[in-house]
């Protein structure tokens, strides 16, 4: 029986093989745009597609209406965003024939890898919300034909202009909250804030990693208070526990403190608005979100159409962070930013961001159009 | 009548045949389902390979946990070890390239070697004392790491498929000996199903509940070397979660909790490949997060329900 | 009476000395009464979440579900807050915590498996479940107004009358006989008439009233609860597990009510210890764990090492004599 069931698998498997062969279709590398529309294209795409958060499903959406802007197909694979795990991502994906992958890097050190797959597959690739620290690989990196760019905020200035910021509000001894050790953004907005601190001269206090639970992000602000009496600002650097924002305003109530500790993050949340505008919120920087993985997949999909933003070498973008502190401007953001409709629709990406449409298109003209973009800009565009 | 008494214990035979060789058929069905859900991409060339290096690591370490679960014990640092392992030879790629393996598994071996000591010599717990270790073993990789520790993009030559394939062909071959032949193997089983009667037999218990877990310990610590190489990158995430996939993986296989003579090195190979085609099939099939996430728990309930060999067991926990 | 205060007297030691030791080294900052009121309360939740988890492990049941179902009780009490206010937030926890227990239980009893399997499974089904349920956010929030019993003195109220519940089951029912009989050995405690299943389903419909109350608290305390995907709820129940675990060594002492909330407050103390004297948070999981293997050795080899001194020493003087 077993030897038969053996006999039985193998055959299964050499006919998928057989069938799977026979399948594969072959790319053509020197795809040329022509006609009316892109050539039919597919971008790959590892993503949390187990989140319910509103944050993390826009950013899938800036993505999807990109590809499908320039009439593309994106296929998503479940990831948890560690650098194994995407490294097995970017296989199968290779493995699915397409033609671009974009993903958000967990470390600088797996990009090399990437390459190496991508160079051999000749895929083109492209990242999101992550720069590159390390000078060696950055260099490596840029110098790949198969590196189409990418688009990402400065972590570490946004971290030290959000210090700089809470110190002119009165901070004066601060503890912080980030994602976790090891992860670039997180990282560099840990470089920023100590950068932040000591241009400012105040003291920060201490820093606590990883929290992705709602009781222990209640018990490290409790621990805080309870260690630290000086304490007068959090700032929340980065985080993925769910109800962050609403713990620590909960937390800081209970213990008499809401309002009396000024609380600012980086990243724009769906629960901002509450707290800021009953005043024990003060300050956030964010918005990228949205437009960082609109852009890193804008770069890719021109690129992989034919049509690169940059001629020469990867277009790499840096886009500014907004800054959010009235309550009107959190409701915005949750009705434009984080509802139905992405901050371009597809119209527009075509119109302002395909270089197959539009001819003008280069890095200026990317440049110039971020310049103009901002909570009032999204509302304007789409509240007609 | 007299037919029908003959049909009876066919039938049984039959039923015996389906019931032993259950995690095999759902392997099998796995394959044909996702197949055909994939429009023939699942057992394609190049996704077969995706399939292996999903199957490689929790395989891998799910073949050595054969022996770990034999004698009736749990590791759930077996995650914590690959991470600390990875980072390890992140570090020493920083003396020499050539450093990094055994540094690698070296650190699994050293791990293994401490958790087998406080189990068997100290009589701690397996569960709450391999727990424990995780904890010491995932702050000190986070502390040393404090971020991520690449290493050299030559080494992705050790990540090419024939090696890995190598390796896991002769990992396969010596541990399935060593269980099925050896007298380790037999050993670790015999302290399985009962400590005191393998005693009394001349088995050197604690000697071979130690040396269970310092097996464990390297093979970790082997995974960890290939997933740091196949990523070039040591990260404070590096093997997070996986006893709990070595644990499914296991489990789908229809491998038995209570250690023993019960125990089947097949269960171990049968349920990480499981694991690998489903993962790949659902992802091939385009279905969501979270419905993957709530297949991979039903198919595992019903998996061990149908496979679970409840007559041999006096008492199940 | 004298003996039980003596005893507790002892259990307290451990935590006293813990205390003493971040007081030695961060005086300015442990010393003062807020400090010890604020380990004390962080200390509730998970003391009662370790209640939940306890009978179960009496029982010798592996329950990973533990924290799927406070995330799955705390979302359901937090839907209904919104609609029905704090009775609705009470009543919404107690019966989907009962509903989940009861499905967890019964499948327990009749699919005849490993609870480790079981549970693991059911866990990533419950995770789904409330993610599904917590919305387009991931988590539910509640109005402050449905949130004072997370604050004291109700949270200290409500920690008294739990303990007293799971100290009157755990010590003064019969059932509390019939779990031990249960967990030391089964197959003699069927033999002698205790329907074991039965046992083991109701360890799990006890346990739910726990987690019902440490849902409810999370919810008050925190304001919201958010869900967890890809098993990331086990990780809840590590902690009130280790605080049985070192409550088991402290068994000799005094009671497992006591023992898990002296283990847990130990534990919180260590966690603050560190922050306030500014540790990077990474070294609290090693410490954790340090700490949890240097007890769990010295609990499991204390009666060996004193019975080989014991005998050493009775060689020795068989020898002189």
């Amino acid at each position: 029986m077993k030897k038969f069931l053996a006999l039985l698998l193998v055959a299964v498997m050499a006919f998928g093989l057989l069938a799977g062969c026979s399948n594969s279709d072959k790319k053509d590398p020197d795809k040329k745009p022509s006609g009316d529309a892109p050539a039919a294209f597919k971008i790959g795409f590892p993503w949390d597609t187990a989140s319910t958060d509103p944050t993390w499903i826009s950013i899938h959406k800036s993505v999807k209406a990109a590809v499908e802007a320039a009439g593309g197909e994106l296929i998503t694979v479940k990831t948890d965003l560690t650098a194994d795990t995407l490294i097995n991502n970017i296989s199968e994906l290779i493995s699915r024939n397409v033609d671009g992958i974009l993903f958000m890097p967990a470390a600088d050190s797996m990009l090399p890898t990437v390459d190496a797959m991508c160079a051999e597959a000749g895929v083109y690739w492209a990242t999101m919300f992550r720069t590159i620290s390390d000078d060696n690989i950055r260099k490596q990196v840029y110098d790949s034909k198969w590196f189409a760019g990418s688009c990402n905020e400065d972590d570490e200035q946004c971290a030290s202009n959000i210090v700089k910021k809470m110190a002119q509000m009165g901070v004066k001894n601060l503890c912080c909250i980030n994602i976790a050790k090891g992860d670039t953004s997180s990282d560099l907005r840990d470089k920023g804030a100590a950068k932040g601190v000591k241009e400012a001269g105040i003291n920060l206090l201490n820093t606590t990693y990883g929290i992705t639970v709602e009781t222990d992000m209640t018990k490290t602000i409790e621990s805080y208070i309870a260690a630290y009496p000086e304490m007068d600002g959090i700032l929340l650097l980065g985080t993925y526990c769910p109800g962050a924002l609403p713990t620590i305003e909960k937390a800081l109530a209970d213990h008499g403190k809401a309002g009396k500790v000024t609380v600012g993050r980086i990243d724009f949340d769906a629960t901002m608005g509450d707290y800021l505008k009953d005043g024990s919120f003060h300050v956030s920087y964010g918005g990228q979100q949205q437009i960082d993985p609109m852009m890193s997949a804008v770069i890719l999909v021109n690129k992989v159409i034919g049509t690169p933003i940059k001629e020469d070498g990867p277009s790499v973008i840096i886009t500014p962070y907004l800054e959010l502190t009235s309550a009107e401007e959190a409701a915005d953001y949750n009705k434009y930013f984080l509802g139905d409709t992405t901050i371009y629709n597809e119209e527009e990406i075509r119109k302002l961001m395909i270089k197959f449409y539009n001819k003008d298109i280069n890095e200026d003209y990317i440049y110039k159009l971020l310049d103009t973009f901002s909570v009032a800009d999204v509302v304007a565009r789409h509240s007609k | 009548m007299k037919e029908k008494r003959r049909l009876r214990p066919d039938g049984r035979k039959v039923q015996a045949l389906l019931m032993n060789n259950i995690s095999f058929i759902g392997l099998i069905l796995v394959v044909v389902l996702f197949e055909i859900l994939s429009e023939g991409l699942l057992l394609g060339k190049r996704n077969l390979m995706n399939i292996f290096n999903n199957f490689f690591t929790i395989g891998m370490i799910s073949m050595v946990y054969t022996f770990v679960l034999s004698i009736g014990e749990l590791d759930l640092s077996v995650g914590a070890i690959v991470g600390f392992s990875a980072a390890m030879g992140a570090f020493a790629s920083k003396i020499s390239l050539w450093l990094i393996l055994p540094v690698a598994v070296l650190s699994g071996i050293a791990i293994g070697l401490l958790n087998g000591f406080t189990i068997a010599r100290l009589r701690v717990e397996s569960f709450i004392g391999t727990l424990a270790m995780s904890f010491v073993v995932r702050g000190l990789t986070t502390w040393f790491l404090n971020g991520s520790v690449g290493v050299p993009i030559q080494m992705r030559y050790f990540d090419k498929d024939w090696i890995k394939v190598t390796v896991a062909v002769i990992t396969m071959v010596i541990l399935y000996f060593t269980f099925e032949r050896c007298s380790f193997g037999k050993h670790c089983r015999a302290v399985g199903a009962s400590k005191e009667a393998a005693r009394q037999s001349g088995v050197k218990v604690e000697s071979v509940r130690l040396l269970a877990f310092t097996l464990c310990g390297l093979l970790s610590g082997l995974v960890g070397f290939f997933t740091l190489i196949r990523a070039c990158t040591a990260s404070s995430n590096t093997g997070n979660a996986l006893e709990f996939d070595v644990l499914l993986a296991v489990l789908f296989g229809g491998m038995p909790l209570t250690g023993g003579w019960t125990v089947r090195f097949r269960a171990a190979v049968i349920g990480s490949l499981a694991m690998a085609v489903l993962k790949s099939g659902m992802s091939l099939a385009g279905i969501d997060g979270l419905i993957q996430q709530v297949v991979q728990g039903a198919i595992l309930v019903i998996a061990v329900a149908l496979s679970f060999d409840r007559k041999n067991a006096a008492v199940i926990k | 009476m004298k003996k039980f205060l003596i005893n507790t007297a002892k259990t307290l030691l451990l935590p006293v000395i813990i205390y003493c030791f971040f007081l030695c080294i961060s005086f300015e900052r442990f010393s003062n009464w807020n400090c010890v009121y604020t380990i004390f309360l962080q200390s509730i939740i998970p003391t009662i979440t370790a209640y939940a988890v306890a009978y179960g492990n009496i029982c010798g049941i592996f329950d990973f579900t533990i924290g799927s179902r406070v995330i799955v009780s705390g979302v359901v009490g937090g839907l209904l807050a919104s609609k029905y206010g704090l009775p609705g937030m009470i009543l919404g926890a107690f019966a989907a915590s009962f509903i989940t227990a009861a499905v967890t239980g019964l499948l327990n009893w009749f699919l005849r498996i490993p609870s480790l399997v079981l549970t693991m499974g059911l866990t990533m089904i419950f995770e789904v479940v409330g993610k599904m349920m917590a919305g387009r956010f991931g988590f539910v929030q509640i109005d402050t107004k449905h949130a004072f019993l997370g604050a004291s003195p109700y949270i200290v109220i409500i920690f008294v009358l739990s303990a007293l519940i799971f100290y009157f089951i755990a010590n003064h029912t019969k059932f509390s006989y019939h779990m031990r009989a249960v967990g030391s050995n089964e197959v003699v405690a069927g033999n002698a008439g205790i329907m074991t299943n039965l046992v083991k389903f109701k360890s799990f419909i006890y346990g739910a009233i726990f987690i019902a109350i440490s849902a409810i608290l999370t919810l008050s305390q925190s304001g919201s609860v958010g869900a967890q995907t890809g098993l990331g709820s086990v990780a809840i129940v590590f902690k009130p597990l280790i605080s049985i675990m070192l409550a088991m060594v402290f068994q000799q002492t005094c009671t497992l009510t006591i023992g898990i909330f002296v283990s847990q407050f130990s534990l919180n103390i260590i966690f603050i210890g560190l922050i306030a004297i500014g540790m990077p948070d990474t070294f609290q999981d090693v410490v954790l764990g340090a700490f949890l293997l240097l007890v769990m050795i010295f609990a499991q080899n204390t009666e060996r090492v004193s019975n080989r001194l014991a005998a050493r020493k009775n060689v020795r003087l068989a020898a002189r004599g």
